[in-house]
């Protein structure tokens, strides 16, 4: 029999999309002030009397702290659970920020910001709530994750400005003071309270079905990945699926790492201003919020291996334009293009380790995967400085780009998730028990 | 120094010279003064995790 629109209307909403709300808020506060430090970088070097690479020395300190985090914060987050890491992380971050506004020399914010903030900064993004999203939801697990992701497009959009202008009215220590009182007063508190690690918790089942048709048993099922090893993490690497994914997964580090760091001065050596480039980049990343979103539902109604293959052929087909059209027009159809691609890697790669490999051990999985996707980002980025110094030109890179893209795709295309995937086993796919 | 001068352009940060940029324009398209853009922001900001705790705790409450 149909539902009524009053039971309709009286249907609560699940609580895992407040889990969702407040790790978009989560995303929103730390990727947006990350983002935001650049904004910082020319006010430091002249207060403490540096250059611009010894600030830079720091950021780059920071990054790979960043990198060999991640699975650290995964093995805590498997250990005692999503809410507890992110929290203290977040607690955490936002103490290492307020501290970092007190900094009195440039050692000091060597220390603070390059090993304190970037360590803490593993502990809340994206490892963690990969865990968290992935108990809370099976069937929306991609639209979950892919909402949570696009709060880091949100805040990258929304605090940049917000901050530069608190910068423009009073100085960088209050700036700096501002993003440690709303990590600790707002952020903190709305992780604590909001987040649950399990729906177990509050006596719910995942995606809010219920015992009474059949949903513990069918959810209890689908815990496990079919290549799940609860006590061996390390055995996922002896397997197929976590390496189609891995090296697909750090070509999508490569190929953002080269855009976001020469982008813009691809541009400019083709003869664009700073500012068109700019503008090209806002609205990819402008694009980027929505392809986020779209691409985690979209992989909740189709095999998720043809999403992400999709969204690498999409990025191969940007970079087609980037190295073959004249800039101006290559770098607008880059932007519209590749802004659909650009974060959606992240809910459909994290969804599809835990499908595979199950829940037990889906925080140090993701962390390694954050990792190498971080480390591949690091030397592309080093590797195309020194092509572009060699040769002058962007376009081998560009060319390098495609390649890598076109075979990540293929790579996805591989991964055998009919056969590998919980989503596929009878006990997701069988009708519900009255 | 040419390694640190490469890693110092690393996509994790923007570029100061782009998000300097991006405020000016900012600044031009909404038009008013800085402090009236701080105040609409910092109320959204507040807003956010504000309405997400009260809608969390009172959704438990009703569970």
């Amino acid at each position: 029999m149909a539902t009524t629109p009053d039971a309709i209307a009286k249907k609560p909403v699940f609580y895992g999309w407040y889990v969702v709300a407040a790790a978009f808020f989560m995303a929103f506060m730390v990727v947006g002030s990350r983002q935001s430090i650049g904004l910082f970088m020319d006010v430091w070097a002249e207060e403490f009397d540096v250059s611009i690479a010894v600030i830079s020395a720091a950021i780059s300190i920071g990054f790979v702290v960043n990198g060999l985090a991640h699975p650290i914060m995964g093995k805590l987050t498997d250990k005692f659970g999503g809410r507890k890491v992110m929290a203290i992380s977040m607690l955490g971050l936002g103490l290492t920020t307020g501290l970092l506004a007190l900094v009195p020399n440039v050692y000091l914010l060597m220390g603070v910001y390059g090993f304190l903030m970037s360590f803490a900064m593993a502990g809340v993004l994206f490892t963690p709530i990969t865990s968290v999203a992935s108990r809370w939801f099976r069937k929306k697990r991609g639209t979950a994750m892919g909402l949570l992701a696009a709060g880091g497009s949100a805040g990258g959009m929304l605090l940049v400005p917000f901050l530069a202008y608190i910068m423009l009215l009073t100085d960088w220590r209050v700036t700096l003071g501002v993003v440690a009182a709303v990590m600790s007063l707002l952020a903190f508190p709305v992780l604590a309270l909001v987040v649950r690690n399990d729906p177990k918790e509050l006596g719910l089942q995942p995606d809010g079905e219920t015992d009474a048709d059949g949903g513990a048993a069918r959810q209890a099922a689908l815990r496990g990945g079919p290549l799940a090893n609860d006590n061996c993490w390390q055995c996922s690497f002896r397997s197929a699926p976590m390496w189609q994914m891995m090296l697909s997964y750090v070509v999508c580090g490569i190929t953002t790492g080269v855009i976001g760091v020469h982008f813009v001065p691809f541009a400019v050596n083709g003869g664009i201003d700073k500012g068109t480039a700019a503008l090209a980049f806002g609205l990819l990343s402008g694009v980027n919020l929505v392809g986020v979103a779209v691409a985690g539902a979209l992989s909740d109604r189709m095999r998720r291996k043809d999403v992400l293959a999709a969204v690498y052929f999409i990025r191969a087909v940007a970079f087609v334009c980037l190295a073959f059209l004249p800039t101006s027009m290559g770098l607008w159809l880059f932007a519209g293009i590749a802004g659909i691609s650009w974060l959606a890697t992240v809910p459909l790669t994290s969804s599809l380790v835990s499908e595979v490999y199950g829940v037990k051990n889906v925080g140090i999985l993701a962390g390694v995967l954050t990792m190498v996707h971080q480390f591949g980002g690091a030397g592309a980025v080093f590797i195309a400085g020194v092509i572009f110094t060699a040769t002058g030109s962007y376009t081998p890179i560009f060319i390098a780009s495609i390649a890598l893209l076109v075979g990540a795709g293929f790579l996805s295309l591989t991964v055998r998730e009919r056969a590998y995937s919980s989503r596929f086993q009878p006990a997701f796919t069988a009708p519900k028990t009255a | 120094m040419p390694l640190l001068s490469i890693a110092g352009h690393h996509s994790d940060v923007s570029d100061p010279t782009l998000l300097q940029w991006i405020v000016e324009k900012f600044t031009d398209v909404v038009n008013v003064a800085p402090l009236v853009v701080v105040i609409i922001i910092a109320i959204i900001v507040v807003a956010m995790p504000v309405a997400i705790l009260t809608l969390a705790l009172r959704a438990r409450r009703a569970s």
